[in-house]
């Protein structure tokens, strides 16, 4: 390992590292201010340091965006790839907080430890994207994983969330040993764990057996974070089980982070073997994910299973080439992240108390008895479709356009397939919503100021995405062109 | 149109002789109808395809210019059938049964006469309007190079019934007993006029009734100009096909008068008309109770012929019921519905079946979860060793 | 200033409508108020949209009117839009058919009103944008744009089988236009720009890399978007479903307008990008056509159902569409064109006239009916023109466009023309038929014989097509002055193929 002779960080070391330990801090701040504070008004009050905590990330990395390069000892690298991570990150951060402000309220838990875990769920994630040592993104891949385990189970009065959680738990941690397992190969094959030492290895042509092992079950590991196909199987019931803001954080920032990772170690580490096994890791998601869907009733299950489908619409990237497929990945991550983080608070909003209402009969005629709320959900729907003016259609055209730029014509058109028999199920949800009797029985309340700012960025960021998607794609694109150097 | 289009027909004999077996056929046989009809207005209608029949026949054999003459002088005596059946019609407030009419010729006596105008012209009867264009068909019909003897002998056995006929109505019409309900004699059942009685229609339908008889009477006296009028059209494309004689033929005949043949010809139409005439005045006027027993010892023959051959029938048996039965079972309901649409909802329902296989995969086991993602991980690692060794 | 206004009119004519729905949303929920205001925006655009064929070039070949702005830069992907003789008029079309739409429906909607006109007005801006667009990319845009507000008219205001008809017209031209996108990408990955004129100019000059492997799968994948959209047999059976259960106004712009996005698709993107291909796969694609003419009139007249039997006459009228446009002859394609808009006149009105005793007898089964002429003598009148012009009759539209594919077709093959000119004779048996047992007769029904005849709003909206379809049909050059050059343009590289080829 190449360090430098000093061992003391520098100040460069620390603004490289700002928004984390800016997290850091409001968290902790968090979990110190809770036992201290009257019951009753902690919730609020909490709520709101955290929400100027993800705020203040927010700050730090556009203010850390002016100092790129590397810093702990070539552990951390800053660069318009991590900026734009740590953005993305801190944002969903923010709109799970505010979503989740009246959802304590109306769920009646009482814990601070809720804001604080995000808060540090958001450290994990935001260093996993800025981490070019693969031992550091193991132990922030860690912060992530454990963070959200335990925000899992936080409905600790319904069975379902406790199972969620130790489900998640046990797997995850089964996953993220294969994971390390493979970085040992990978550092026995290369000599070293740093990435771009291993990039500089793996490309010189001499590529030993054991790299090979090590990228195959580090993918094992990372597969199953972002609930890609065969790694799945825990997603439905982890998503059904978590508390519904909850899911809307765990499907969108880590997942962002972890393909983060994985953009990292398939394009800048250029690891070996890639492309065929990408190929059908990502058909088999987007089959699997697709099927799964079509005859869901629960609204939870739906969006898990139409989550693991765009996990395979999204490694369709991976296995494209580095310059249109970097900036492509990165584009869909963020649309993605626009669009489920806010059905999912939507699905917050409207299940209630102790989560009654998830099924997709309760949202019949949802269309007449609060337009505001479903013309939302069909956005973010028409966006999971697809559809011209929302960020998801250009997500996936860019997907596609990388892939046919690289000649991956089967693995377009069987993308192409799914992208319309995917149409089906969501277009059920809107059926039900706009083409059904309303159910009296269930309640509509208003949406309060907290969920409204919320909704209000997630639906203003999935239709910037559509129809003004080039600056976002041009950012991206930097990224590409500083690793294909 | 066919006689617009008379170019391309004298190029086509062929054709030319289907046209006129055609019009034949057709003269002959909607006359046959029309005897046995009751209401008079069907009568008039199996009338007017009868004489259709003759102008097609006309045309068939390239008499074209005769053929549009007769256009011209049915025109006149056929829309005064009509607009004075009409009145008829309208005068016993509404009734179209001829079974039901008689001994009107008193009370309506200018639709009386009028339509006698009208009958003795489609009759044939000289001087009227009808003798000359039909006449003029009968000897194009035997003379023409394109014509033969059948077609006329035809022609004139039609004539003979149309007479009858014709002469059948115009006695059931007008003469003897008024057989309608006594109603009509005196209270006057029409709805849209109160008054009572049989009447004589008023002068705004009578006005035309006379302007049409005076035609029928006088408009066929210029048929010799009238050809010579239609001859720069007709004549040099007719004479250019035909074989040579017969064209020098046509030549000599334009320059003499009316010769021997004709005038025979002639007189055997008139005398066919006037037998129909003798005939009808015999089983209309003076033996009423023939026709019914004709009828009956006819039996079947006779329903035909009122049931108009059963053309209506047939068509339908025939045309209408195998296309709109097969269009129905066949096209929509065998292939629209049970196969396309059942094709997708089959697929639909396939799709839903795999999803449900899918969906049971999720067991809520927590180590075959474990399972699954060892497989996986499996899988993966062979993969990568299989491509790193080779 | 002219010019000014000429490079922007068809940005006003396709987003005026759009606008004018964004409007809506923040209206109170007045419904009167709401009505005249799409009204009023419904005439505006139709106003607005005269100036293209009045300012029209006849002599100037090519796209006109022509505006193009880079929307985004990576991928490169332009504001693109012109019209030629051909999309100008169907422009014109979309804007004539709409203001009617929105009289027709002034009654018979009453609950969610806005929403109603709301996704009117979005539906008209999708559909125009799809016949000016120019970039392929802008194009396939307008093209899924009308997916939705067309599914929820259907889904939402439509009748017993509404879901089912709305998913299934949904998933069927969703699944088909796929397949377009893919050939779409592929394009764009081998030339780098998603503009028609500079991908067609590449494609004849041969610049395209790999293209004679890839060409049939490009013209499959944009001719089976199309085809589910005409409708072609076998891909027709999601039309009658979404018709029957659709709203009035949804059928009228439904068979009006979308039908004609998928035979413009097939002459401007089959046609003038895969020349070659059109020509080849010309037969098979010929005879569904007649096939379409055929079955679809036959069933027609088995239909019970009213709408159903409008439907499929749609399937048979477009069934002509087809066979015109794969003559590449002149008249074939210039009658093709002439039958479009014709059929959107008469089938439109059609519509409308279904609407309007439904709105009366809430039923569309012709055994309902019967002797109708007696209590709504207007009403009668008018079905009888527009059954007129639907049929072929000369003088009204229909015979034109009628006439002039089967010359086209005659001059492809003869059998073509011959088996197609018997379509005329089907229309006129099931129209007619059609005609005789609703209106003609005895009033069968005690509940028909009080029937209130059209009001002076039914009027307002049948007027207009009944004249257009007599004009049309007296005076076509009126259209063909304009549309006779762009097909010329169209078939240019036709005539340089067959020039190429020997024999066929």
């Amino acid at each position: 390992m190449n360090h430098a002779a000093q061992v003391i960080p520098q100040a460069a070391d620390y603004i490289r590292l700002l928004p984390e330990i800016v997290l850091s801090i409001f968290g902790m701040v968090i979990m110190l201010l809770d036992p201290l504070m009257d019951e009753r008004r902690s919730q609020r009050i909490l709520g709101a340091v955290a929400l100027a905590g993800s705020l203040a990330a927010l700050a730090a990395t556009l203010f850390q965006a002016q100092y790129p390069g590397l810093g702990f000892w070539n552990m951390i690298q800053v660069d318009a790839f991590s900026v734009f991570f740590h953005f993305l990150v801190a944002a969903v951060a923010a709109v799970v907080i505010l979503t989740s402000y009246e959802y304590m309220e109306v769920q009646e838990i009482r814990a601070g430890e809720y804001y604080g875990l995000i808060l540090f769920g958001a450290v994990g994630m935001s260093l996993m994207s800025s981490a070019v040592e693969l031992v550091l993104i193991f132990i922030a891949l860690e912060i992530s994983s454990i963070s959200t385990y335990v925000l899992a189970g936080f409905r600790r009065r319904a069975a379902i969330s406790s199972e969620a959680s130790v489900k998640y738990f046990l797997l995850g941690s089964f996953a993220t040993a294969f994971f390390l397992y493979g970085v040992a190969l990978m550092f026995g094959a290369t000599g070293s764990t740093s990435i771009k030492d291993i990039g500089n290895v793996l490309r010189s042509g001499q590529i030993p057996a054991l790299a090979y092992v090590g990228v195959a079950l580090m993918f094992v590991g990372l597969g199953f974070k972002v609930a890609a196909a065969p790694f799945h199987i825990w997603t439905p019931d982890v998503y059904e089980g978590a508390p519904s803001p909850v899911v809307g954080f765990m499907s969108t920032a880590p997942k962002a982070a972890v393909f983060a990772v994985l953009l990292r170690l398939m394009f800048e580490a250029n690891a070996p073997g890639r492309i065929w096994l990408i190929w059908v890791v990502a058909a088999l998601s987007m089959t699997i994910g697709n099927l799964g869907a079509l005859v869901q009733d629960n609204v939870k299950r739906l969006l898990a299973y139409s989550s693991i489908a765009h996990a395979g619409y999204l490694l369709i990237a991976f296995a494209a080439l580095p310059n249109n497929g970097i900036p492509a990945a990165m584009f869909y991550t963020a649309a993605y992240a626009a669009m489920n983080v806010g059905a999912f608070a939507v699905v917050s909003h409207f299940a209630s108390a102790g989560e009654r209402y998830v099924t997709l009969e309760d949202y019949s005629g949802l269309g007449s008895r609060s337009p505001l709320l479903a013309a939302i959900l069909t956005i973010f729907l028409l966006s999971l479709i697809g559809i011209p003016i929302t960020g998801g259609f250009f997500a996936k055209f860019y997907v596609f356009s990388a892939a046919l730029q690289a000649n991956l014509v089967g693995l377009v058109i069987i993308g192409v397939i799914n992208s319309a028999v995917a149409a089906y199920y969501y277009l059920r949800v809107i059926v039900v919503i706009y083409m059904r009797e309303p159910r009296e029985d269930v309640p509509v309340s208003p949406i309060p100021a907290g969920l409204g700012v919320a909704l209000a960025i997630s639906v203003v960021a999935t239709i910037y995405l559509g129809v003004l998607p080039g600056r976002v794609l041009e950012y991206a694109g930097k990224t590409a062109a500083e690793w294909t150097r | 149109m066919v006689a617009r289009s008379h170019v391309i027909f004298d190029r086509a004999p062929s054709a030319l002789m289907v046209v006129a077996i055609i019009g034949t056929l057709t003269a002959l046989f909607a006359a046959t109808i029309g005897i046995a009809q009751t209401d008079i207005k069907k009568v008039l209608a199996y009338s007017t395809i009868s004489q259709l029949g003759y102008m097609f026949l006309a045309c068939g054999v390239a008499a074209y210019s005769a053929g549009i003459f007769h256009l011209m002088t049915h025109a006149f005596f056929k829309g005064l059938l009509f607009l004075a059946a009409g009145s008829v019609i309208h005068s016993i407030g509404g009734e179209q049964d001829m079974r039901k009419m008689g001994g009107l010729r008193t009370k309506i006596p200018w639709t009386f006469w009028t339509m006698t105008a009208a009958t003795f012209a489609i009759a044939g009867i000289p001087p009227l309007a009808g003798f000359f264009s039909k006449d003029e068909i009968l000897w194009q019909a035997y003379s023409s190079p394109y014509g033969s003897w059948v077609y006329w002998l035809i022609g004139v056995t039609t004539a003979f019934i149309t007479s009858f006929y014709m002469f059948r109505l115009w006695f059931l019409t007008f003469f003897g007993e008024y057989r309608g309900e006594q109603e009509h004699a005196h209270a006057g059942v029409s709805a849209s006029h109160g008054h009572g009685g049989i009447h004589e229609s008023p002068k705004v339908m009578l006005v035309p009734l006379v302007i049409l008889a005076v035609l029928s009477v006088v408009g066929g006296w210029p048929h010799h100009r009238f050809e010579n009028f239609l001859s720069p059209v007709f004549h040099a494309g007719v004479t250019a096909y035909m074989p040579a004689e017969a064209a020098k033929a046509i030549a000599q005949g334009e320059q003499q008068t009316a010769g021997g043949p004709e005038t025979l010809l002639m007189g055997i139409s008139v005398a066919a008309a006037l037998a129909g005439l003798f005939l009808a005045w015999l089983l209309y006027h003076r033996r009423p109770q023939l026709p019914q027993e004709i009828a009956q010892a006819l039996g079947g023959f006779y329903q035909t012929v009122l049931n108009k051959y059963y053309v209506d029938e047939l068509y339908a048996v025939l045309f209408v019921k195998p296309v709109v039965d097969g269009s129905a079972k066949l096209l929509w309901h065998g292939i629209d519905q049970n196969l396309i649409d059942a094709t997708l909802d089959n697929s639909a329902d396939g799709a839903r079946e795999v999803s449900d296989t899918v969906r049971h995969m999720q067991s809520g086991n927590l180590r075959s979860y474990a399972g699954w993602v060892a497989a996986g991980a499996a899988g993966v690692i062979a993969y990568m060793v299989w491509i790193g060794v080779r | 200033m002219n010019s000014t206004l000429d490079s922007w009119i068809l940005t006003l004519v396709t987003f005026i409508p759009l606008a004018g729905g964004i409007l809506l949303i923040m209206f109170p929920r007045r419904d009167r108020d709401i009505r005249l205001f799409a009204l009023v925006v419904s005439l505006l655009d139709f106003v607005l949209s005269l100036h293209l064929p009045t300012h029209f070039q006849h002599a100037q070949a090519g796209f006109q009117y022509e505006v193009n702005r880079l929307w985004i830069a990576n991928p490169n992907i332009h504001y693109h839009m012109g019209a030629d003789g051909i999309s100008m008029w169907l422009v014109v079309l979309t804007t004539f058919l709409t203001p009617l739409c929105v009289l027709i429906s002034w009654k018979s909607i009453h609950e969610r009103v806005k929403e109603f006109f709301i996704l009117l007005l979005i539906l008209e801006t999708a559909l125009i944008g799809v016949f000016i667009s120019l970039d392929l990319f802008l194009f396939y845009f307008f093209w899924e744009a009308t997916l939705i507000p067309m599914a929820l008219l259907i889904g939402i205001y439509g009748h017993g089988r509404r879901v089912y008809a709305a998913i299934k017209f949904f998933l069927y031209t969703m699944i088909a236009s796929m397949f377009m996108l893919a050939a779409i990408l592929w394009l764009y990955a081998k030339t780098g720009t998603f503009d028609f004129t500079a991908i067609q100019t590449a494609i004849s000059s041969g610049q395209v890399e790999n293209f004679a492997a890839a060409a049939p799968w490009l013209f499959l994948g944009f001719f089976v978007a199309f085809a589910v959209k005409v409708p072609l047999f076998p891909f027709h059976t999601w039309l009658p479903d979404a018709h029957v259960e659709a709203p009035t106004a949804g059928s009228v712009l439904l068979a009006g307008v979308l039908l004609k996005m998928g035979t413009y698709g097939m002459l401007r993107f089959n046609l003038g990008l895969f020349p070659e291909q059109s020509r080849s796969n010309a037969p098979w694609i010929m005879v569904l056509g007649l096939i379409g003419i055929i079955y679809g009139a036959l069933v027609a007249m088995v239909q019970p159902n009213m709408k159903k039997l409008i439907a499929y006459s749609s399937i048979s009228h477009l069934g002509f569409v087809v066979l015109g446009i794969f003559s590449f002859t002149p008249l074939g394609l210039d009658g093709a064109t002439f039958v479009m808009l014709a059929h959107g006149v008469s089938t439109g009105a059609l519509f409308m006239l279904a609407g309007i005793i439904y709105e009366r007898r809430h039923t569309y089964e012709i055994s309902d009916f019967g002797g109708l002429a007696t209590p709504m003598p207007v009403y009668a009148t008018f079905f009888s023109f527009i059954v007129l012009s639907s049929v072929g009759l000369p003088l009204l539209n229909g015979f034109v466009g009628e006439f002039l594919v089967l010359s086209g077709a005659f001059r492809a093959r003869a059998i073509y023309g011959i088996l197609g000119a018997t379509g005329v004779i089907w229309s006129a048996c099931y129209l007619l038929w059609m005609y005789q047992r609703v209106f003609f007769g005895k009033v069968k029904h005690e509940v028909n014989a009080t029937l209130p005849d059209l009001s002076g709003r039914e009027q307002a909206a049948l007027w207009p097509p009944a004249v257009t379809a007599l004009v049309m049909g007296v005076v076509p050059l009126l259209w063909l002055n304009a549309i006779d050059p762009a097909v010329q343009s169209v078939l240019a590289p036709f005539t340089q193929l067959a020039s190429k080829v020997v024999g066929r």
